[in-house]
């Protein structure tokens, strides 16, 4: 059995403890709400870890034009434009988003092909 | 094409337990590199890039100590100085050090796990282009009508609102920054679901090596701190242009918590992987097991916790923190930090030491960062903390830690694993030079900043006046910072000559002890073409062992 999870509890629980101390100590709400945020976020980390189980190792032997990905590139672009597009203008956010549907779609083409190959 | 596997075995066997049925040819041409999803090729580009920005924040950091080598100097602006100061922290915590630690990870946990590939490989890919991305955009301000960012890598709010920092470079800063932690978060993602869901058979979670174990450390606080820093530098954007955020008595303090809350961490982000490295080291060049294992994990794994609580220790001196509960945080690290220095020099006691590059600059690193701990017990105290507060100290302080301490791990891992990367090896004598002036460099710079700041020189201003031999300290960290750049130099002639004139490594050169040993050197597309019984942390020290 994967017990990835155990250790990644096992933090989650002392990070909740301190933000838990710090409730406590604080007078203000602020610190130790984004503390216990964090160890929400920790708690999720543990629970995706209890949830999906390791997979079966297989030493990969695959055609190598599937360890490219041009679409995840465009991604990335279009996540910079989407950015800077509050900065330079409307323009650049349309622009983003289209490239970024064009990236999903590819990135979805390229999932389905490796697993037809699998 | 599939690899057999068969079940791990619990008794010594001399045999593989998988292998692969055949190899294949690796992806050709510069497209094949910046559309890679190979863990490997990922990581060297980090690995590349990275250094690339350290080289820009190294000058800047040069042209910063030119300036302040004597008192009334007029080399730079004010401007230019504030810029400078900025950028060159922003470069080294944005674009160097976070993607460099992360960097390794990408390249070596698959390796040391006997996974064949990275979790989300697509996604490691997407971060790899966000960092980029990131620093251009962030240095791009350099190009506008107001400058880049002069607000400090910590953009406290007020400074880096609208009033006080016009003009599109502080945007940029903020775009910048908010991809490159996006990116540094996606890889992240990826190392961690890799250690999840990826481990070879055998390969339990108290059966990973301790770089691996460093990395489980190293993103969960990546992942649990950053989206601190995303929506602080989202609420500086809103704030700047549409206002009202950071406003009022509360605002500037409210900015800080968040800001801290990943600035802090970041700091062991860039810390919790190079000690891992330096424990590899230190281990294989002691020719023994690292002692300790155990305790190191649960060292490690408190760490990350403690160190995600200390933030507020930044804010002592805005009077508005909770100083008792901070302070005893972050005094209580040094429990675990003294825990990883015990087992540290455990390991080392009754070995058969081989000094070579990668151990020398790992016990640099033991010592240095030690200066750097110590001195953040005085930060880390409310009444001492007040007086050094936003002096040269504090940058001595950090630069002891981050580089002194984490640039000493990651050298001694470049001198580790670059047989295993390149299959070649780097020049020793080049290495123990390079080693010199790092080490002469780094106390000349950073020492003198310590008595400098104790005397009350503040940080973040462009000139001084010569008071307390503050001309005197402030030219030693010049000389050092020259020393630094020659080691830097020596360092980049050494992998221009070992490329030149290689020297082949064979697959495991240094005997080490975790898997990424086992394997190819460079190591094929998939990994591995077989997989030895795991039964412990050090798997091939095992088979030595047994082989005795």
């Amino acid at each position: 059995m994967n017990r990835a999870f155990v250790p990644l509890l096992v933090w989650a629980t002392l990070l909740t403890v301190l933000a838990a101390v710090l409730w406590v100590w604080s007078s203000d709400h602020l610190p130790p709400a984004i503390f216990s945020a964090a160890a929400g976020v920790a708690w999720l980390v543990g629970l995706y870890a209890l949830l999906r189980p390791g997979r079966r190792l297989r030493l990969r032997v695959r055609p190598p034009e599937l360890d490219l990905s041009f679409s995840s590139v465009l991604v990335a672009l279009a996540v910079a434009m989407l950015v800077l597009g509050a900065l330079v203008g409307e323009w650049l956010i349309l622009i983003g988003a289209g490239v970024l549907v064009a990236g999903l779609i590819g990135v979805a083409r390229e999932l389905r092909a490796e697993r037809r190959y699998r | 094409m599939a690899a057999t596997v068969s079940a791990p075995s619990t008794t010594a066997s001399p045999v593989p337990q998988i292998t692969a049925r055949e190899a294949r040819r690796e992806p050709t041409g510069w497209t094949s590199w910046v559309t890679t999803t190979d863990h490997k090729r990922i990581g060297i580009m980090y690995l590349v890039l990275t250094f690339v920005f350290f080289l820009l924040g190294g000058t800047e950091a040069l042209m910063m100590r030119l300036q302040l080598s004597q008192a009334d100097n007029t080399l730079l602006t004010p401007q230019t100085y504030n810029e400078l100061f900025t950028m060159h922290g922003s470069g080294m915590f944005f674009l160097v050090m976070a993607p460099l630690a992360l960097a390794l990870g990408v390249y070596f946990v698959p390796l040391q796990i006997g996974a064949s590939d990275i979790a989300f490989p697509r996604l490691a890919l997407i971060g790899d282009w966000l960092i980029p991305l990131g620093g251009a955009t962030m240095f791009s301000g350099f190009l506008t009508d107001h400058g880049a960012a002069k607000a400090g890598w910590t953009a406290f709010a007020p400074l880096s609102e609208i009033d006080r920092s016009p003009g599109y470079g502080m945007d940029l800063w903020i775009f910048g920054a908010l991809l490159a932690t996006a990116g540094v978060m996606l890889l992240a993602i990826c190392v961690l679901a890799t250690i999840i869901r990826l481990r070879a058979p055998g390969m339990t979670m108290l059966r990973l090596p301790v770089f691996t174990w460093s990395m489980v450390a190293t993103c969960l606080l990546v992942i649990a701190s950053f989206p601190a820093l995303i929506a602080a530098l989202s609420l500086l954007f809103v704030d700047r242009h549409f206002s009202g955020v950071y406003e009022g008595a509360s605002g500037p303090v409210m900015y800080q918590h968040l800001f801290w809350f990943y600035g802090h961490p970041v700091v062991y982000v860039i810390f919790f992987p190079f000690i891992g490295a330096v424990a590899e080291v230190v281990a294989v060049f002691s020719r023994r097991r690292f002692f300790g294992y155990h305790a190191l994990v649960l060292s490690l794994l408190a760490f990350a916790a403690l160190s995600m609580s200390v933030w507020a220790h930044h804010m002592f001196a805005t009077g508005q923190v909770t100083n008792q509960y901070f302070s005893l945080t972050s005094t209580i690290l040094l429990v675990p930090a003294g825990v990883e220095y015990f087992d540290l020099i455990g390991t080392m006691i009754g070995g058969s030491i081989l000094l070579s590059s990668a151990m020398l600059f790992a016990v640099g690193f033991i010592l240095l960062f030690l200066i750097g701990g110590l001195t953040g017990i005085i930060v880390a105290s409310p009444p001492l903390d007040y007086h050094v507060h936003d002096t040269f100290f504090v940058v001595g302080h950090f630069h002891y830690t981050i580089f002194a301490g984490s640039l000493f791990g990651f050298f001694a891992a470049v001198y580790y694993w670059y047989p295993k990367v390149t299959g070649r090896v780097l020049r020793e004598g080049l290495g123990k030079v390079h080693f010199a002036l790092y080490l002469v460099g780094a106390n000349l710079t950073f020492f003198p900043m310590l008595v400098s700041g104790f005397e009350g020189m503040p940080r973040r201003v462009a000139d001084y006046k010569n008071i307390h031999d503050l001309s005197l300290m402030n030219m030693l960290s010049t000389i050092g910072a020259f020393t630094i750049a020659l080691g830097t130099l020596v360092f980049l002639w050494n992998l221009w000559i070992s490329g030149r004139r290689p020297v082949r490594a064979g697959d495991d050169p240094w005997e080490g002890h975790t898997l990424e040993w086992w394997t190819t050197s460079p190591p094929p597309p998939h990994n591995f073409d077989s997989l030895p019984p795991v039964r412990s942390y050090s798997p091939l020290y095992d088979r030595r062992l047994e082989k005795t």
